[in-house]
């Protein structure tokens, strides 16, 4: 088990984003954690990486279990080479003024113990795995395309060799035939034994392609989990029915919610 | 007969000395009542195309070719013609809402407004049009929203809130950019299912403007797709959806993963879409297309009728899927 | 048209942002001038700033003395070229000083949040309410009068000033998605808000520094005139108007206006550069 959690809970101010949700990913398992907006899953997301502090339950990540303690700066980066996460937005998830091969050096600098030219060689290493070339390395965020950015937003995740990897609606901003080619080096990477996968998204026809389990969220709290293929097929809640219905798909015709 | 017709439309701003295109040589029509989609991705011109007919192009752009609504020319008339158009026969609904309705003003009277300005309706009978307006799109307590401000409104409850605002004026086309793109997934349906209500019921043509080619599909009597600034391909919906013409449909068809069957691999396209201006010479998806040929970098392609398809390709007839 | 990437081209060089309209040519033009004057005064000045000559008192001006010679007949164009340095170097180190207190005050607010921010945010709101002539005439009268004085007054003056904007800026920043993916990959508090905030704060950082400027030579100037600034008989363009408003109701009006209309040439370059920069960094 990579990660375990286990009745969690945010509050923020008065507002329950999240309440009671308890999952479990393996080792080289892909996870969807779907849901609609207001759902809690981009908190769930936050609190698996330390951006967030649970307001109750447990987050153990490779047997070690988080505390609300303040981690020390060797403690963040152990937990950095533990879990990393990519954004939804390809624009603001990188600076603007830090190249591409420098926004790599600098993750692989934190983290391990090379030479100048072993690192470069790394990096240039790293870019190739995610489609990119070694002019990119020089190049500016504003240089690149949206699909392009969210190549290097991988490639610095994977740089710290994370043993589980958050996508946090890191497709939902591309264009669609971005979308399949971010879909595939995902599918790659975890073949090559890369990393496991927790899986934020709203869109349950990326989510069969991507994931071996899914756990569908509505208002904070869990609806259903199951295997992903036997949930898309013969949905048990009616809101998984709901939203499984309303993915366009060829034949399928707009409907309106009973009132 | 035809409501609106483009005929060998395009778009171009200035840029530095030069001019950058970004519409090129678009031809398309929509029937009275009749709903047409237009499916592209980014740069590929949908929008800019789409709010050319209400008059909506950039600063200084530079248009070339006719779009004639209802028998009349759209492109050079007066600015006081263009509006009258625009508050009576075609309406548009932005992907954004928030972007589009006065924060600081109630829903009664972002609805009222229009007709009492533009249809001489008097302020009472336009309440209890509104009433009855919100009742069409799914709003069943008119009154109390009507009192409503839209932060206190979901994105998808102010989405109908704008297509109530648009059928008040009862047009003739609704030009729709993106209506759902910022919408959960039950509240596109939802809307959606509502628009195409109210459409038919009215007769009232949409020209619906969308990357989601099975969004499209599913919605509209017949699709056209964009790329790099012209029509690559149009067909009735279902038949472009089970039998594409161009390479690029069929790519984006198939790249989408499906919620039924999981591929593998997903077949992709490979490069990234362009813009008409950063197109190469001869066809502009030919650096990504796996069929191209050395002539497919010589010419740019005409459309040509291919069973009942209008398709730019030179290989066409080759070509199935 | 969400993303205009062009691999490939090649981009021009771009001209410093402040150079791209006449107005903001002229106004860097008059800026390095002035400087200049300040640096090069025992070059350039024709005569001892502080040597009175009688037969030069109240002078018109001629060919020996361009600007003529105020009440005890001290060459005006000497004293105004002498008073450059003065009644610039004051404002520039208020600059330095607010700029670098209120940045890290900012900053601090910015990325802490929480309490941090809450106290420093309110602490900025009482400083603010309080005109900037109040803390130098304060320091003044706690320190005595002279530029020292006047250089701190003006400093807390300007500090809010200048972190309230800042703090905005670098919250937005704070917020973009990349600073958190930082975090998430272990890097520490102080090399993201180094590495990160501060470089992209820095165009916005100028643009503020260059506009304060501007008030700043106002301020200073306006201590100088009431007599609470640097003491004659050092040449500054604020003492200079206040004994040149004598000398113009006594036929000399010379020292006055050209003391008084550099001041405004100074703060009229500065609000130019500074809305400019300003657009641009934003």
């Amino acid at each position: 088990m990579v990660i375990e959690a286990t009745g969690l809970r945010k509050v923020f101010g008065e507002a329950v984003a999240v309440d009671d949700v308890s999952f479990a990913l393996e080792e080289g398992e892909s996870l969807a954690i779907v849901g609609e907006s207001g759902s809690g899953k981009t908190t769930v997301a936050r609190m698996l990486v330390g951006l967030e502090t649970p307001s109750g339950g447990t987050i153990t990540v490779c047997g070690r279990e988080r505390t609300a303690r303040k981690p020390s700066g060797a403690e963040r980066r152990r937990r950095a080479r533990e879990i990393q996460i990519v954004f939804q937005d390809p624009y603001s998830s990188l600076d603007k003024r830090q190249r591409v091969g420098d926004v790599v050096e600098t993750s692989l600098a934190l983290h391990f113990d090379r030479t100048p030219a072993e690192r470069h060689r790394r990096m240039l290493d790293l870019l190739d795995s995610v489609g990119l070339a070694e002019r990119h390395a020089a190049m500016l965020p504003r240089q690149l395309s949206g699909g392009q950015r969210q190549r290097v937003a991988i490639a610095r995740a994977l740089a710290v060799e994370p043993r589980v990897l958050v996508l946090d609606e890191a497709v939902a901003a591309l264009d669609v035939s971005i979308q399949a080619q971010i879909l595939n080096l995902l599918a790659d990477i975890r073949e090559r034994g890369g990393s496991s996968y927790v899986f934020i998204s709203h869109d349950l026809a990326v989510v069969h392609q991507i994931s071996d389990r899914a756990v569908v969220m509505r208002n904070g709290r869990v609806v259903e989990q199951g295997p992903t293929p036997a949930l898309l097929a013969a949905p048990q809640q009616e809101y998984t029915r709901q939203l499984r219905a309303a993915v366009p798909r060829p034949g399928w015709k707009p409907t309106r919610r009973p009132a | 007969m035809s409501l609106i017709e483009l005929d060998g439309f395009g778009l171009a701003v200035p840029y530095e000395k030069g001019w950058r295109t970004l519409v090129e040589q678009v031809d398309l029509t929509i029937g009275q009542g009749e709903a047409v989609g237009l499916v592209g991705e980014s740069g590929s011109g949908k929008s800019m195309t789409a709010r050319a007919i209400i008059g909506l192009t950039p600063t200084k752009a530079r248009t070339t070719g006719r779009i004639v609504f209802d028998g009349e020319p759209v492109t050079g008339i007066s600015g006081r013609r263009l509006r009258e158009l625009r508050t009576r026969r075609i309406a548009m609904v932005f992907q954004d809402p928030r972007a589009h309705i006065n924060p600081v003003r109630s829903v009664g009277d972002f609805l009222t407004e229009a007709m009492i300005a533009n249809l001489g309706v008097a302020p009472r009978d336009a309440r209890l049009r509104a009433v009855r307006l919100l009742a069409d799109v799914g709003i069943p307590d008119g009154e109390r929203r009507l009192r409503q401000y839209p932060h206190e409104l979901s994105g998808g409850l102010l989405q109908r809130v704008m297509i109530a605002s648009v059928l008040a004026v009862e047009p003739d086309l609704i030009l729709a950019d993106e209506p759902t793109t910022a919408l959960d997934v039950t509240a596109q349906s939802e809307v959606m299912a509502i628009l195409e209500e109210a459409r038919r019921a009215r007769g009232t043509a949409l020209l619906l403007i969308t990357h989601d080619l099975e969004l499209a599909a599913a919605t509209c009597d017949r699709l056209a797709v964009m790329y790099a600034g012209r029509i690559v391909e149009t067909q009735p919906a279902e038949a472009l959806t089970e039998r594409p013409r161009h390479p690029y449909a069929a790519g984006l068809l198939r790249s989408r993963p499906s919620i039924d069957e999981i591929a593998h691999r997903l077949p992709v396209i490979p490069g990234r879409p362009v813009a008409a201006f950063e197109a190469e010479p001869g066809c502009a998806f030919a650096p990504r297309c796996e069929y191209a040929q050395p002539a497919c970098t010589r010419q740019t392609p005409a459309v040509r009728e291919v069973d009942g398809a209008a398709v730019a390709c030179l290989r066409v007839e080759e070509l199935t899927w | 048209m969400s993303s205009p990437a062009l691999p490939g081209r090649l981009r021009l060089p771009r001209l410093p942002a402040a150079l791209r309209s006449p107005a903001q040519r002229i106004a860097v033009g008059l800026l390095v001038v002035l400087a200049a004057a300040a640096l090069l005064a025992p070059v350039i000045a024709p005569y001892d700033p502080d040597l009175p000559d009688l037969f030069n008192a109240l002078g018109p001006a001629s060919p020996t003395h361009w600007l003529g010679g105020d009440a005890v007949g001290r060459d005006v164009l000497s004293r105004v070229i002498w008073g450059a340095r003065t009644t610039l170097l004051g404002p520039l180190l208020v600059i330095v000083c607010s700029t670098a207190v209120g940045g890290t005050l900012a900053i601090l607010a910015a990325w802490c949040g929480g309490k941090v921010d809450a106290v420093v945010s309110r602490g900025l709101d009482v400083l603010f309410a309080v005109p900037s002539i109040v803390f130098a005439l304060v320091t003044v009268a706690v320190l005595g009068p002279g530029l020292p004085a006047v250089v701190l007054g003006l400093t807390v003056a300007y500090t809010p000033f200048v972190a309230r904007v800042l703090r905005s800026a670098a919250l937005r920043e704070r917020n973009l998605p990349y600073v958190a993916a930082a975090w998430v990959q272990g890097r520490s508090a102080f090399a993201i808000c180094a590495r990160h905030l501060l470089p992209n704060l820095t165009p916005l950082i100028v643009a503020q520094a260059v506009s304060a400027f501007g008030f700043a030579v106002i301020d200073q100037a306006a201590v100088s005139f009431l007599g609470l600034g640097v003491q004659p008989p050092t040449a500054d363009w604020g003492l200079m108007v206040k004994s040149g408003l004598d000398s113009a109701m006594r036929g000399q009006p010379l020292e006055a206006l050209s003391a008084g209309l550099l001041i405004a040439v100074v703060v009229a370059a500065g609000n130019v550069l500074g809305d400019r920069l300003g657009e641009e960094g934003r």
